[in-house]
C-alpha cells in the first residue's frame, strides 16, 4: 500500500467481511462498527508489520479479533461487560442507565423480517461475549476448534468445553424468547 | 467432548447459517478513510508546537555569550576594568580614552622627537621588566634602535659582594623607620633624606643654568634654605623623583647629553627641563610607568665597580587608601659622575 487510494480499494474489499465479523463479535452493529472501524484504522497505523506472509484479510481478521478480546479484557475491568438485561429492567435501580447499543433493532433488515432469525440474533446477544465469539467461529463461520483457540488464545480443550455450553446457553435463551 | 455434543437445535442451528453478511454503509468508509487521515497526520513526525518561540531566543542567548567570552579571553582581563592598553600606551596621544592622560596635555613630540626618546629612553630595563619593557615597543610599533653607547650590557653579572652591600644599603632606611625616623620616600625631597650614594660626587655639580648655575656647595646649600627650597634641593643634589610621570611605561634612562635631556624632560612632565652640565655628569633613572600598586621608585644605591656602574633600584608599595591608584606614575632620576662605563640597573 504505498498511498490512502490503495488502501481504501483493500477496505472496501475487506470491508464487509470485517464489518459482519465485528457486530457478530459485538453482537450489535453500533459496537461493531466502531470495532470495524479500529480495524482498519489500527491495519493502517501498523501497515508496515505486515509481512504479507498471508492474505490481508486474513491479517485483517485477526486485528479485528485482537481488538474485541481487548475490548471485553478492558470491558471486564470496568465491569462494563457483564450481562445487562436489553428489556432495560435491571436490580440495581440507583445504578446509572448504561448506554448499550440495542442489538435487536439493529440487525439487518432481513434478518428483522425473519422472525427465527430475529429470535437468534436476539439470542445471541443476551450470551456473554465470550461465547458468543465462539459461537460465531464454530456455528457461523465453521472454523475448526484449532483455529478458534489460536484466535483466541485458548487451550483447544477449553474452547471444546466453552463451545458446549455456549450452545447450551444460547439454546436456552433461545427457548425464552421463543415462549 | 466433540463438536456435536451437546447440539443445537436444528432451527437455530440453520438460523445462524443463514445470518446474513452485512454490508457497512457508504458512511462507514468514509468514517474510516477520515480516521484514517486524521490518524495519518497526528503519526507524522510533528514540530514542537513552541520551537518557533523557543528557537531564536536560545540561539540569540547562546551567541551573545560566544560573543562576550570571546571578549573577555581576549582582552585578558577582568570584565569591567579598565583597559590596559589604552592606560599603558596613551603617551603619545588620544588623551581623551584614558584616564591617566586626561588630565595633563597630550606631550607634543613629533616624530623625530620620539625617535630621539626611544634613542635615550632605551637603556635595558631590569631583568624582571626587560621583556615588558620589548612587549611595548612592539605595541608601539616604533623601532628600538641600540645604542652601544648609552644601553648597558645586559650579560654583565654584579660581583659577589655586591648583594650583602646592598642589602645592608637597603635596611638601613629600615631600620631607621623602626627607631622612629621618617620615611625617606614620604616627601617629595627624597634626595634630602636618603642615605648619601657612595658613587655620587664629593661636590655639587655645576649645573648648567638656571638660579643656581655655577654656585659652590656652600652657597647652593644656602639657597636650599630659601623659600625655592624644593627645587634648590632637588637641583643641589641631582635627584628627580615623584609619582606624576607622563611616561607611563617602565623605563630605564641614561642621559648623557643636554638634548636627550631636554627631549626627555619634554615627555615627562610639562616643566621646563632642569640645567645638568653634562659635561661632567650624567643622569640615570626610571619610571615605573603606570602601577597603581606602588608608591614610588627609589635608587638606593649607585655603585661603580671597575667594569660597570650598578644603579640599585627599589620598588615602594603603595600604602593603602592613599591617592587615586590608577594616576601612580613614579619615576626617580638622578645625576651621577659622567662615566664611559656601562649602566647596569638591578632591582632589590
Amino acid at each position: 500500500v504505498e498511498d490512502l487510494d490503495d488502501f481504501e480499494a483493500i477496505l472496501r474489499a475487506e470491508g464487509p467481511r470485517i464489518y459482519t465479523l465485528a457486530i457478530r463479535l459485538c453482537g450489535n452493529t453500533a459496537d461493531g462498527s466502531d470495532l470495524a472501524q479500529e480495524t482498519f484504522i489500527n491495519a493502517w497505523r501498523h501497515w508496515k508489520d505486515f509481512r504479507k506472509e498471508s492474505h490481508v484479510g486474513t491479517w485483517l481478521y485477526r486485528i479485528c479479533v485482537n481488538l474485541w478480546k481487548n475490548r471485553v479484557r478492558y470491558e471486564k475491568r470496568r465491569s462494563f461487560w457483564k450481562h445487562v438485561s436489553l428489556n432495560g429492567s435491571s436490580s440495581d435501580e440507583d445504578a446509572p442507565k448504561r448506554e448499550l447499543a440495542d442489538g435487536a433493532p439493529a440487525l439487518d433488515a432481513l434478518l428483522e423480517k425473519a422472525e427465527e432469525g430475529d429470535r437468534v440474533s436476539q439470542a445471541m446477544s443476551k450470551l456473554d461475549p465470550q461465547d458468543r465469539a465462539l459461537l460465531t467461529f464454530r456455528e457461523i463461520e465453521d472454523k475448526p476448534y484449532e483455529e478458534i483457540a489460536q484466535l483466541l488464545d485458548v487451550p483447544l480443550g477449553t474452547v471444546k468445553s466453552r463451545i458446549a455450553r455456549a450452545r447450551d446457553k444460547l439454546t436456552q435463551e433461545f427457548s425464552r424468547i421463543e415462549r | 467432548m466433540n463438536d456435536t455434543d451437546p447440539q443445537l437445535p436444528e432451527d437455530v442451528r440453520k438460523a445462524l447459517k443463514e445470518s446474513p453478511t452485512f454490508t457497512p454503509p457508504e458512511s462507514f468508509y468514509t468514517q474510516v478513510m477520515r480516521d484514517i487521515r486524521k490518524q495519518d497526520a497526528l503519526l507524522r513526525p510533528e514540530t514542537p508546537r513552541w520551537a518557533w518561540i523557543w528557537g531564536s531566543p536560545m540561539k540569540l542567548a547562546a551567541t551573545t555569550g560566544i560573543i562576550m567570552i570571546s571578549y573577555f579571553v581576549a582582552r585578558d582581563q577582568t570584565p569591567w576594568g579598565p583597559k590596559k592598553a589604552e592606560v599603558v600606551y596613551d603617551q603619545f596621544g588620544s588623551a581623551g580614552r584614558s584616564p591617566v592622560m586626561a588630565q595633563a596635555p597630550t606631550p607634543t613630540l613629533d616624530k623625530n622627537e620620539i625617535v630621539m626618546l626611544h634613542k635615550i629612553v632605551n637603556a635595558p630595563a631590569a631583568t624582571q621588566t626587560g621583556a615588558r619593557a620589548a612587549a611595548k615597543d612592539d605595541a608601539l610599533k616604533i623601532p628600538r634602535p641600540i645604542d652601544a653607547d648609552s644601553v648597558a650590557d645586559k650579560s654583565t653579572t654584579a660581583p659577589a659582594d655586591a648583594p650583602a652591600v646592598l642589602r645592608e644599603r637597603v635596611d638601613a632606611p629600615e631600620k631607621k623607620r623602626a627607631a622612629g625616623a621618617p620615611f625617606p620616600w614620604q616627601s617629595n625631597v627624597q634626595a634630602k633624606q636618603m642615605e648619601p650614594m657612595p658613587a655620587l660626587p664629593a661636590s655639587i655639580p655645576q649645573l648648567g643654568g638656571g638660579t643656581n648655575a655655577g654656585a659652590s656647595h656652600k652657597e647652593l646649600s644656602a639657597m636650599a634654605k630659601s623659600k625655592n627650597a624644593r627645587l634648590l634641593r632637588d637641583e643641589a643634589s641631582g635627584s628627580w623623583s615623584g609619582q606624576d610621570s607622563r611616561i607611563s611605561f617602565f623605563r630605564t634612562a641614561v642621559i648623557t647629553t643636554a638634548a636627550d635631556w631636554t627631549v626627555l624632560w619634554r615627555a615627562h612632565v610639562t616643566s621646563p627641563a632642569p640645567a645638568v652640565d653634562f659635561e661632567q655628569w650624567m643622569v640615570v633613572g626610571l619610571f615605573a610607568g603606570n602601577r597603581p600598586d606602588l608608591q614610588g621608585i627609589s635608587i638606593v644605591a649607585v655603585q661603580t665597580l671597575p667594569d660597570q656602574v650598578l644603579v640599585t633600584y627599589q620598588e615602594i608599595p603603595l600604602i593603602p587608601q592613599r591617592g587615586d591608584p590608577a594616576k601612580i606614575t613614579p619615576y626617580t632620576l638622578r645625576s651621577i659622575a659622567k662615566t664611559s662605563l656601562p649602566i647596569h640597573f638591578k632591582k632589590l
